[in-house]
């Protein structure tokens, strides 16, 4: 930064003209015409030598030169602290030369000049000789107001009329100064002096000096002996007569004269001849319109740099940019140099070290397009035209050697009168075939873009530049006129936005403020990964992140546990997005301790399940014992009542037989009782055997009993149990009674079971007990006496429920 | 040849093996580099034409100075026909009012010396006011009568005025004298005229080709055939002249002689000066051509000064691309030549030329000083490469011989010397450090060793906990990358002490700490530093 | 330490590369080695009856794609050895006695100087 600003430094150094002043006494002629008087002066001067002006008026009087001036330039320049003493010697008139010889037109002043139709010429191209024939006519047009569009108008009329021309000394009528015209027809010429009957200037000529100047006596006689009138109104011989219309100037006259005269020679390009309409007129426009457009090309450079992601192109642009200003730099410190010189002659050849580089710049801009940045292999093809590029600027600054590129006699003014040389047009040639294959790359880019504006702009711009082309060649005034260098800048600006509009580079114009605005963290990453635009809440993109992702895009990887990053692609680069996972991990983590916390009470819950029925087995049991111990009770309590009255009884064997029945009885009610717990059927066979155990004890009490089973198969057990209850019963009862023979039969009818029973006697008053007849009403079974013929029977039906082996 | 391609190929592996000079080497890139960029700039050049620019030149030179000659010559000549045709109109005039006047026909002058003096004095004043006018050094006619037919040679002397100037030369040219050089004397004596040394009463028409015949042949007006002849020796005198023969036709057509003006070699060699230019002089030539050849002796030739030319030669021309040559068997010239229309009705058989001619000599000086200067710039411009060359490969080679002298010197300053090169730095420090290994191998100690060892010692109370921890790693005879390991510390980590210990006992590489703690090892000072 | 960080090495290797990742304990923030691509990956997809053998590669490449993210992981991987987290250069502080890791070194409020920025 600091470097360039010195550079900078450096060259406003260079343009304002830091050369080492080189003091003393000189008389300078800074008047155009003034030479005669200088001369005249010369001998009254002692110790002065005569120097023609190297520098503007205002340095030279600064540097202790007196210079000769006229009052226009003296008094404003004294005004502004240039010059203490001045000194006028001289008038001299702006009048018309008319000559004679040529044409006998009636001429008295301005306005005849209108009709005449002769030529009209001025008799200087200088810039003071034109503010000095401006100034006379504004007044000689108008003496009370005057006005400087009424001269340009005056001059635009006669220039379309007759014929008007600036650097015209050898038309008929002259607008010159009076001594000149003197000094002509002393020389042999026929002049007839003019002085304008509707009025004109004098101007006093004289001495501009920072010093007091002692000018030896006689200075007037010498002056009117070279033909020069003096200061009070004395003239020499050959002048008219009548000066009554001619004015000077006084003090407060010279602002407004400047006013009106300023600018005059752009004023007189422009709008009395219509040229360098599109192009700057004079130094003024020289230098702001360079510094404006060297400022709108770093503008362009900056707003450019900033639009982009590519580093390469971005020193495209920078180098592209240095070298249109360089180049307009260069131009304008050449315009501050005097012409002619060999250092002005080294700028000219210095265009080209511009204007050659810019195709090559635009081609390697084109090459390095499509290709991605930092690719090595590309250097290769852009070494020829380097290479050329090099060589043609050396052919052409080392153009005085060889002459080869533009051809100038040496020593003459090189400047006007050149012509190019085979150097030049091999040069030309080259660059054009630069310029030319940056296109063709550009439109075949263009073509290969997907996007439609990236087709049509690369076209555009290959007609606009043809339509230039065409302009310039048909010699169309915007075209031909303006500034060719102006041109190639906007061309390659032009050239430039093609690219870029045409979606040819990345750009990213409103990014900026999309990633400063932009709710996600977004970061944009270039091809080595250095971060380009990142939105602000974004975190950094750490290099080992970046190389993950560059290896695989489509897993999204952790940053840490509460940030993830999610890359996609992008042209040279990628662009990385960052989730916040921290809401999910939290909702996570909640869920996840909601479930432990499940777990657990669960784990809780089967435990308390479990212990649960723990307990209900054993209040299960408990009860299983409790009913067994009521069920037995009873029948324990009668037992054991029985045992206590088997001593006294009459029949003991009657008795221990129906005791050892009832023992029989419990021990396989228990069974049957725990058989009941244990949910297994009892096989029919089985009880069978229970049946024919309870009828073998009957038999000891003296009973005939005979059982029978038929296929019952399985039995549930309360139905089995009912049976053996039943059967138990009525053989207790038939012991008892002494109803033998007892026969009973268990067989299944249908659906039902049936236990029949035949006794040998009435069982007339006998009752089964209460608990046998509920449990089985409660089974939905019945038992009935029937009172048959010659016997009785007792039958058990109960419903068959048990598994039925069939 | 086969052999000398085998001497060749074993004298280039000789000249591999010899061992050269590291500035030789270096010299001969150099040289060779500035050889190829010189010839490539040659070639450039010489494809680029600045060679053959001179050539160029020249033909635009003489192109442009032809254009001037051959303007001047034919507005000159033609400047001269108009007058001669005007002349030839008066006259017939004149000559036919005297022939009216006095009855007779022009065939009946013959013989009659009176008649011929009246029609010679009528026709004086308008060849005087000719002669005075024209741009030619004399005028005449001729006409077709003589003074006495009986004589042998009537056939072809023919009575008529001629006037010349006589004292020509390039120091007075503006007051010529009028001398009478043919004609009747009594106008001469009337007019205060001084006769020619070789006067001549009459004309003899055999010394002017194509005259009679112009006089026999009957035509409608005198524009319809005139003709410059061929250079011709004026008969009696030294010089030699052209002359423009324009017929004086009467009324009826009938020829009454020949008039016209003369242009003289002299008069010729003084209106056309030689012009000096870079390439030499140029001389202007108005010569027939026959055959491609320009028939110097037949034509004019401007001054010849600063040229061999002797106007009698025959050149031979050869074209060229930018100029003719033009052989006159000795000399040769260049130049360019440019035919021009000067006579009219005449047999189409001589083709005039106007040409510019430079002695060869002096364009080949010319190119022959183009070229020693470019050559001269050329060879400066090898010399100073070369010299800069040998400057380069001497400046970088330099420190590197200094150097290897002071190591066969064997002063090796301790702290490594510094020749600007850090290829030689390395290598003297190498060497230092096998010197040192070698010595202290032999069991040697440097001079200052105890004093390195306190210092070093000393130093090692800079170092921070970790950085000690790290130091007794390496002590321990452990690698670097062993260290993260045994420390639980990153390899960047382990990096960064290794800064500052370096940096804080003063060592440069791990190889000079390695070698600091081997020495204090050897002296049983090790555990010094822990 | 080379044990330490391989049991501290996360698998984010996929089918077409391997990749560990270690997470610094005190920032939080993952390191990622250098994916390694799998040496077979584009024929493993072609190939599924070779699956096994492929597996076998796989596992193979795996542990020494393993050990080479362990190595590269050692370049940047610390032990605290007060808190004796594994924490990364960035975390871990060169303190004047003792290195140790940021938290840590805020804890006994010792001034340090990160390895790595």
């Amino acid at each position: 930064m600091k470097r360039r600003w010195s550079l900078l430094l450096l060259l406003c150094l260079l343009l304002t003209g830091c050369s080492a002043a080189t003091s003393g006494e000189h008389l300078i002629s800074a008047a155009e015409g003034s030479g005669a008087y200088s001369a005249a002066l010369l001998p009254f001067l002692p110790g002065y030598a005569l120097r023609d002006g190297e520098d503007t008026l205002y340095a030279e009087v600064s540097q202790g030169s007196a210079v000769t001036c006229f009052d226009v330039q003296a008094i404003p320049a004294m005004a502004r602290g240039v010059g203490r003493y001045w000194y006028p010697h001289v008038l001299a008139t702006v009048v018309l030369a008319v000559d004679r010889t040529r044409t006998d037109a009636v001429i008295t002043g301005w306005n005849s000049l209108r009709e005449i139709g002769v030529p009209v010429g001025m008799s200087s191209f200088s810039v003071v000789r034109n503010m000095l024939a401006m100034g006379a006519l504004s007044y000689g047009l108008d003496p009370e107001k005057p006005s400087k569009r009424d001269a340009l108008d005056f001059l635009e009329h006669l220039c379309q009329s007759g014929g008007f021309e600036l650097d015209g000394s050898d038309a008929p009528v002259l607008i010159c100064l009076d001594y000149e015209a003197a000094a002509w027809n002393r020389d042999g010429g026929t002049y007839e002096i003019i002085v304008p009957v509707e009025g004109t200037l004098s101007y006093r000529m004289g001495l501009l000096s920072d010093v007091p100047l002692t000018l030896d006596p006689g200075l007037d006689e010498a002056l009117l002996a070279a033909g020069l009138p003096l200061e009070d109104g004395e003239k020499p011989s050959g002048f008219p007569s009548d000066y009554r219309s001619a004015r000077t100037l006084s003090e407060e006259d010279y602002d407004r004269f400047l006013i009106l005269t300023g600018d005059s020679s752009r004023d007189l390009r422009r709008q009395v001849f219509h040229t360098r309409l599109y192009t700057t007129a004079d130094m003024r426009e020289h230098i702001l319109a360079a510094l404006l457009i060297t400022a709108a090309i770093l503008l362009w450079k900056g707003t450019v740099s900033h639009r982009m992601v590519r580093h390469d192109i971005r020193r495209v642009v920078n180098v592209l940019s240095w070298l249109m200003v360089g180049w307009l730099l260069l131009r304008l410190f050449k315009y501050q140099l005097p012409q002619e010189g060999a250092l002005c002659r080294v700028c000219w050849y210095g265009y080209y070290l511009f204007q050659l580089a810019l195709p090559v710049a635009l081609l390697y801009l084109t090459e390095i397009l499509d290709r991605t940045e930092g690719e090595k292999r590309l250097l290769r093809p852009l070494w020829p035209p380097f290479v050329v590029y090099v060589l043609s600027v050396l052919l052409v600054m080392t153009n005085d050697l060889h002459q080869l590129v533009f051809r100038f006699t040496p020593g003459g003014s090189w400047a006007s009168d050149y012509c190019y040389g085979p150097g030049y047009w091999i040069v030309m040639v080259f660059s054009l075939l630069f310029l030319a294959s940056a296109l063709w790359r550009l439109l075949r880019q263009g073509c290969q873009s997907p996007s439609p504006r990236g087709r049509f702009l690369p076209l555009l711009f290959c007609t606009g530049l043809l339509a230039y082309l065409a302009a310039y060649i048909k010699r169309v005034p915007l075209a031909w006129e303006s500034d060719l260098t102006v041109n190639i800048c906007i061309l390659s600006v032009l050239f430039f936005e093609a690219v870029l509009h045409g979606g040819l580079i990345p750009v990213n114009t409103q990014y900026q403020r999309l990633f400063a605005s932009a709710p996600i963290n977004l970061t944009l990453l270039d091809a080595d990964g250095r971060t380009v635009l990142s939105s602000p809440g974004a975190r950094p993109v750490s290099r080992s992140v970046w190389q993950r992702l560059r290896t695989d895009m489509q897993q999204p990887l952790l940053r840490d546990r509460d940030t993830q990053f999610h890359a996609v692609p992008v042209r040279s680069g990628m662009a990385v997005w960052q989730e916040d996972l921290s809401q999910l991990n939290r909702l996570q983590k909640e869920s996840q301790d909601m479930q432990t916390r499940l777990e657990a009470a669960n784990a809780l819950l089967r435990e308390e399940g479990e212990v649960k029925k723990r307990l209900l087995a054993a209040e299960a049991n408990r009860a299983l014992f409790e009913q067994l111990d009521r069920d037995m009770e009873r029948r324990i309590a009668s037992l054991s009542h029985l045992i206590e009255a088997l001593p006294e009884e009459a029949r003991p064997g009657n008795l221990t037989a129906y005791i050892t029945l009832c023992l029989c009885h419990i021990k396989r009610r228990c069974n049957l009782f725990f058989l009941a717990r244990q949910g297994e059927p009892l096989p029919g066979d089985e009880l069978g055997m229970y049946l024919d155990e309870l009828a073998e004890l009957a038999r000891y009490g003296g009973l005939k009993t005979l059982l029978r089973c038929g296929q019952i198969g399985a039995l549930k057990i309360r139905s089995a149990a009912l049976c053996y209850d039943f059967a138990f019963e009525t053989i207790s009862w038939a012991l008892r009674e002494e109803a033998s023979p007892l026969m009973g039969y268990l067989e299944k009818e249908g659906s039902q079971l049936a236990f029949r029973f035949l006794p040998g006697g009435n069982p007339g008053r006998w009752q089964f007990s209460r608990e046998l007849t509920a449990a089985v009403s409660a089974l939905g079974g019945q038992i009935v006496c029937k009172d048959l013929d010659d016997a009785f029977g007792i039958c058990l039906t109960l419903p068959f429920g048990g598994e039925s082996s069939d | 040849m086969q052999n000398k391609l085998k001497e060749l190929r074993a004298l280039n592996a000789f000249a591999k093996k010899q061992s050269v000079g590291m500035q030789r080497k270096l010299m001969l890139y150099w040289v060779s580099m500035i050889l190829v960029v010189f010839a490539a700039v040659i070639l450039l050049l010489s494809i680029a034409g600045a060679f053959s620019q001179s050539d160029e030149q020249l033909h635009e030179v003489m192109e442009l100075h032809l254009q001037n000659t051959q303007d001047n010559l034919a507005s000159h000549l033609d400047r001269l026909t108009a007058q001669s045709l005007n002349l030839s109109k008066e006259l017939s005039r004149e000559i036919e009012g005297t022939l009216v006047q006095e009855g007779i026909s022009l065939q009946e002058v013959n013989d009659d010396p009176e008649q011929l003096l009246k029609l010679q004095q009528i026709m004086y004043p308008l060849v005087n006011a000719t002669l005075q006018t024209a741009n030619c050094n004399g005028a005449y006619v001729i006409l077709d009568a003589t003074a006495n037919t009986t004589l042998p040679v009537s056939d072809h002397s023919r009575s008529g005025l001629h006037l010349r100037y006589s004292n020509l030369s390039a120091s007075s040219p503006v007051t010529p004298t009028v001398v009478y050089f043919r004609g009747i004397p009594d106008i001469a004596r009337q007019k205060d005229l001084e006769l020619h040394n070789r006067w001549n009463l009459e004309f003899d028409t055999d010394q002017i080709p194509g005259c009679q015949e112009l006089m026999s042949s009957p035509l409608d007006r005198p524009a319809q055939r005139y003709f410059w002849s061929r250079r011709i020796d004026l008969k009696g005198t030294w010089e030699s002249a052209m002359l423009l023969c324009v017929p004086i036709v009467g009324n009826d057509g009938t020829v009454y002689g020949v008039c016209g003006v003369e242009l003289s070699a002299l008069y010729f060699q003084l209106s056309y000066p030689a012009v000096e230019g870079q390439f030499g002089s140029a001389v202007t030539v108005l010569a027939p051509i026959q055959d491609s050849r320009l028939l110097l002796s037949d034509g004019l030739v401007g001054s010849v000064n600063g040229t061999y030319l002797d106007g009698q030669e025959t050149l031979t021309i050869h074209q060229g691309r930018y100029y003719n040559e033009y052989d006159a068997g000795t000399d040769r010239y260049i130049g360019l030549h440019q035919t021009i229309p000067i006579s009219k009705g005449e047999p189409a058989d001589t083709v005039w030329a106007a040409a510019i001619m430079i002695p060869q000599d002096s364009y080949a000086a010319y190119t022959a000083e183009l070229q020693r200067t470019w050559v001269i710039a050329a060879l400066g411009l090898l010399v100073v490469l070369l010299a800069l060359s040998f400057f380069l490969a001497r400046r970088f080679v330099r420190p590197i011989i200094d150097s290897l002298k002071r190591f066969q010197q064997e002063e090796l300053p301790e702290q490594g010397l510094s020749s600007g090169i850090s290829e030689v730095d390395e290598l003297a420090e190498f060497l230092n450090a096998r010197a040192r290994n070698q010595r202290l191998e032999q069991g040697e100690l440097p001079p200052n060793i105890a004093e390195l060892f306190d210092q070093f010692v000393q130093r090692k109370n800079l170092l921070t906990e970790a950085e000690r921890n790290i130091l007794r790693y390496y002590i321990d005879g452990h690698e670097i990358a062993d260290i993260p390991d045994l420390a639980f510390i990153s390899m960047s980590t382990v990096r960064k002490h290794n800064r500052s210990i370096y940096e804080k006992l003063g060592v440069a590489s791990r190889d000079e700490l390695m070698l600091y703690i081997d020495l204090l090892r050897r002296c049983g000072r090790l555990q010094e530093l822990f | 330490m080379t044990s330490l960080l391989s049991s501290h090495l996360e698998d984010c290797s996929t089918s077409q590369y391997f990749c560990f990742s270690v997470r610094c304990e005190v920032c939080g923030e993952y390191w990622y080695s250098s994916s390694i691509p799998f040496s077979k990956a584009a024929q493993a997809a072609q190939h599924q009856e070779k699956k096994e053998l492929y597996d076998a590669i796989y596992q193979r490449e795996k542990e020494r794609a393993k050990l080479a993210a362990g190595q590269e992981a050692r370049e940047r991987f610390s032990q605290c050895p007060v808190c004796r987290r594994l924490v990364c250069d960035a975390c871990f502080l060169i303190c004047d006695e003792m290195d140790l890791c940021r938290e840590c070194a805020a804890r006994m409020k010792e001034p340090g100087e990160p390895v790595a920025t």
